[in-house]
């Protein structure tokens, strides 16, 4: 086993691991994924709520609600791609017994990062319903 | 000796010794008067035009604030400032005191922010079929495009409540505002700002009004006098009514 290959094994316990949290995935063709592939385990990643960032008026550092989620590619039934409808639901706050909250991709940050060790990055933004 | 020119002490240049120029009588300068001038109260003008049309479609803010949070212009909570922005006072040669033009611009700023949507009840329904689910997917609307949405329907309203021939005067007094007109509209960049996107516009809104300085018109002016009297000279006038 190469060292990315070790990377990627490592991934079960870094992302899916007690660090991470549930996470379902709806796909653009409706199919609902909660299941890691090919197993009987509930689908997990890391997931960051909050980040830093530079209120460009004033120059302050402030933290805004961004969630991002990592996920093992090899854990998914089917890679998001930019530009595809997905609905990814995640615990509303870090604990694994939180309700599920829906969002989708963000438009201006596509998908992706991590491909050479086996990773994914969603970029979340807010949905609601329609009108 | 000649007297220097650059001492513009009342009297020097007549040549008079500092000792004559202590008696003079030399009025006072009072303090500046102070009046409201007319760009404030079209200011509050439009943001009482604008506020009492709003009907909870968008949310009014009398200033031009720092940046708010995205959540807090979200949907209906989108919001208006109105701040003045700018203004020309045109000069005429030879004018120095007197009520003067005030053209005036005002910016008009919109902030809106949105967050995707979906049809989700019909995802979240049980037993949805997995071709109901893709077409409600399908049917997603973007950030982005509510936004848009969001402050085009903010541009039309305040365009329509300030363009409306009711608020020809924007119910100031007849005559204190004319010309007033809706130049421009401009839509910056959708920005995301966290989970949400935001999106912000100007409506440039100008109009004229006369301004009058305080206490320059129907008062009279202060000024030193030029007639002095010299101790000690038997004609008692200098200057160019002096006639040896």
């Amino acid at each position: 086993m190469n060292l990315r290959e070790r990377v990627e094994s490592d991934l079960s316990l870094s992302l899916e691991g007690p660090w991470g949290l549930p996470v379902t995935l709806m796909s653009p063709d409706g199919v609902l994924q909660t299941l890691k592939k090919d197993t009987t385990l509930p689908l997990r990643g890391q997931i960051l709520y909050d980040t830093v960032a530079m209120n460009p008026e004033t120059g302050e550092e402030i933290v805004i609600r961004m969630p991002v989620v990592t996920l093992r590619r090899s854990s998914l039934e089917r890679i998001p791609l930019a530009g595809e409808n997905w609905i990814v639901a995640i615990p509303m706050t870090p604990s694994e017994s939180a309700p599920l909250v829906q969002h989708v991709f963000s438009s201006t940050r596509p998908p992706g990062g991590g491909a050479s060790v086996g990773f994914i990055r969603l970029y979340l933004q807010q949905v609601e319903e329609s009108v | 000796m000649y007297p220097d020119p650059s001492d513009v002490r009342a009297g020097v240049v007549y040549g008079l010794t500092d000792e004559m120029i202590g008696t003079l009588d030399i009025p006072s300068i009072p303090a500046p008067l102070t009046g409201v001038m007319n760009f404030r109260v079209v200011n509050q003008a439009i943001i009482d035009t604008l506020g009492l049309s709003a009907n909870g479609l968008f949310r009014m803010t009398g200033y031009k604030g720092q940046g708010k949070s995205a959540e807090e212009v979200k949907g209906n909570l989108r919001q208006v400032q109105v701040y003045y922005a700018d203004g020309d006072f045109p000069k005429s040669s030879g004018r120095q005191t007197g009520p003067t033009q005030h053209n005036m611009t005002f910016g008009i700023g919109l902030t809106v922010s949105a967050p995707a949507t979906c049809s989700l009840s019909a995802i979240n329904t049980p037993g949805a079929t997995s071709g109901a689910i893709a077409t409600a997917l399908a049917a997603m609307s973007d950030a982005s495009h509510n936004a848009d949405i969001l402050i085009d329907e903010l541009y039309e309203l305040v365009y329509q409540i300030l363009m409306d021939g009711r608020n020809l005067d924007l119910n100031l007094p007849v005559g204190t505002i004319s010309n007033r007109w809706v130049t421009k509209l401009q839509k910056d960049d959708p920005n995301t700002k966290g989970d949400l996107v935001v999106l912000t516009g100007v409506v440039t809104y100008t109009c004229n009004t006369v301004e009058s300085p305080a206490g320059a018109t129907g008062t009279i002016a202060n000024s030193v006098s030029t007639v002095v009297d010299i101790i000690g000279d038997d004609i008692e006038m200098t200057g160019v009514t002096a006639n040896p």
